[in-house]
């Protein structure tokens, strides 16, 4: 048995001591301040940027000062730089709306779009909090919001070309 | 791929299941773990720091630190309150700065041979749970300053005020009880 395994064993056979409401309320309120902090670490390596950056990023997004809205079919957006390795290819949130459907189209660009919150779909199988769909140069897709609930997204996105 | 339907109550879910709403940045369910698992570290935190405030922060801290890594946390290889006591006891050596203590080496006393080479089973830890809690109350809290607090005997000695040969002596006494669990436990199995 390692010192570790003698810590678990003590660990576990210790009586929880209760915390406080005050802790408690310490931690929801760090928690509500960084809503997308799990996500961060993903983000900075997609889209090639420093990890503090994407914090603060991801701390502006319920922030409605920092929002351009009304643009269609997004229900509005939130620009960034992505890294040098990914210019000239364009960062930002999204937030897009229940049932909006982006018609099928093909990528001039590879196109990277990370889920927040809420699920997307691309005609064969959905996406939620934490997974991402990688389109190549050239590939082909369509993508829905299911009924329900708004998705909030992180976009690295180039040229496309709609498809009738 | 994730759920369409409205995800059951926090309260009926299981940790499992809590971290894994959790990892799609679900805050309730994180909450939920919370306030599972925050009286557990609170009081392993304690064994740390006896200044409450500084027990409390460390594990502010650590949770807060697992909100931003939960996606690295895997399920198939430790239930999520390992996961969270292994990150304390990593941050909380830190602090004290005993990061040397983090390495997990054998212990050397001669009554605890190795006799684990991966994580001990569930029967094992069971009986090393009940062996502990069978232990007289001096003894038990001299093996938790060292193995959890992460203290040397020297410094037990010093800090509580007893002779350096008395807390050899209980660390001895309560090594070889685990021991002898351990071996019937083998036995057994």
């Amino acid at each position: 048995m390692t010192d570790e395994e003698l810590f678990l064993a003590l660990a576990d056979a210790a009586e929880p001591l209760p915390v406080g409401d005050a802790a408690k309320l310490r931690l929801r309120a760090a928690l509500d301040a960084d809503p997308y902090l799990p996500f961060s670490s993903e983000l900075a390596r997609h889209f090639d940027l420093p990890a503090e950056d994407v914090r603060a990023l991801l701390r502006k997004i319920d922030d409605p000062e920092f929002w351009i809205r009304d643009v269609s079919p997004m229900h509005g957006h939130l620009d960034f730089t992505p890294g040098p390795s990914l210019r000239p290819l364009h960062g930002g949130f999204a937030r897009m709306l229940s049932g909006m459907r982006i018609q099928k189209h093909r990528h001039v660009h590879r196109e990277l779009t990370y889920v927040l919150s809420g699920t997307l779909s691309d005609g064969e199988r959905e996406y939620g909090p934490g997974e991402f769909i990688d389109m190549p140069e050239g590939s082909v897709h369509e993508v829905v919001v299911p009924e329900g609930k708004e998705a909030l997204v992180a976009l690295l996105s180039g040229r496309i070309h709609l498809l009738p | 791929m994730a759920p369409l339907e409205d995800p059951p109550d926090v309260a009926s879910a299981s940790d499992a299941e809590l971290a894994e709403r959790a990892r799609r940045g679900d805050r309730a369910a994180f909450g939920e773990l919370y306030d599972r698992l925050a009286p557990a570290l609170f009081r392993v935190a304690t064994s740390f720091f006896r200044d409450e405030a500084r027990a409390s922060d460390l594990v502010h801290d650590v949770f807060l630190e697992a909100w931003e890594h939960v996606r690295e946390y895997d399920a198939a290889r430790a239930p999520f309150r390992t996961w969270l006591l292994l990150r304390l006891r990593s941050r909380a050596l830190d602090r004290l700065g005993r990061a040397e203590a983090r390495l997990t080496e054998p212990l050397d006393e001669p009554a605890m041979e190795r006799r684990h080479t991966g994580a001990p089973d569930a029967d094992s830890r069971l009986a090393v749970r009940c062996a502990l809690r069978s232990l007289e109350a001096d003894v038990r809290a001299v093996l938790e300053r060292r193995y959890v607090g992460g203290l040397t005997a020297r410094e037990i000695a010093e800090s509580d005020g007893i002779p350096i040969g008395t807390v050899k002596s209980r660390l001895s006494r309560g090594l070889a009880s685990l021991s002898v669990t351990l071996r019937d436990e083998e036995e057994r199995g």
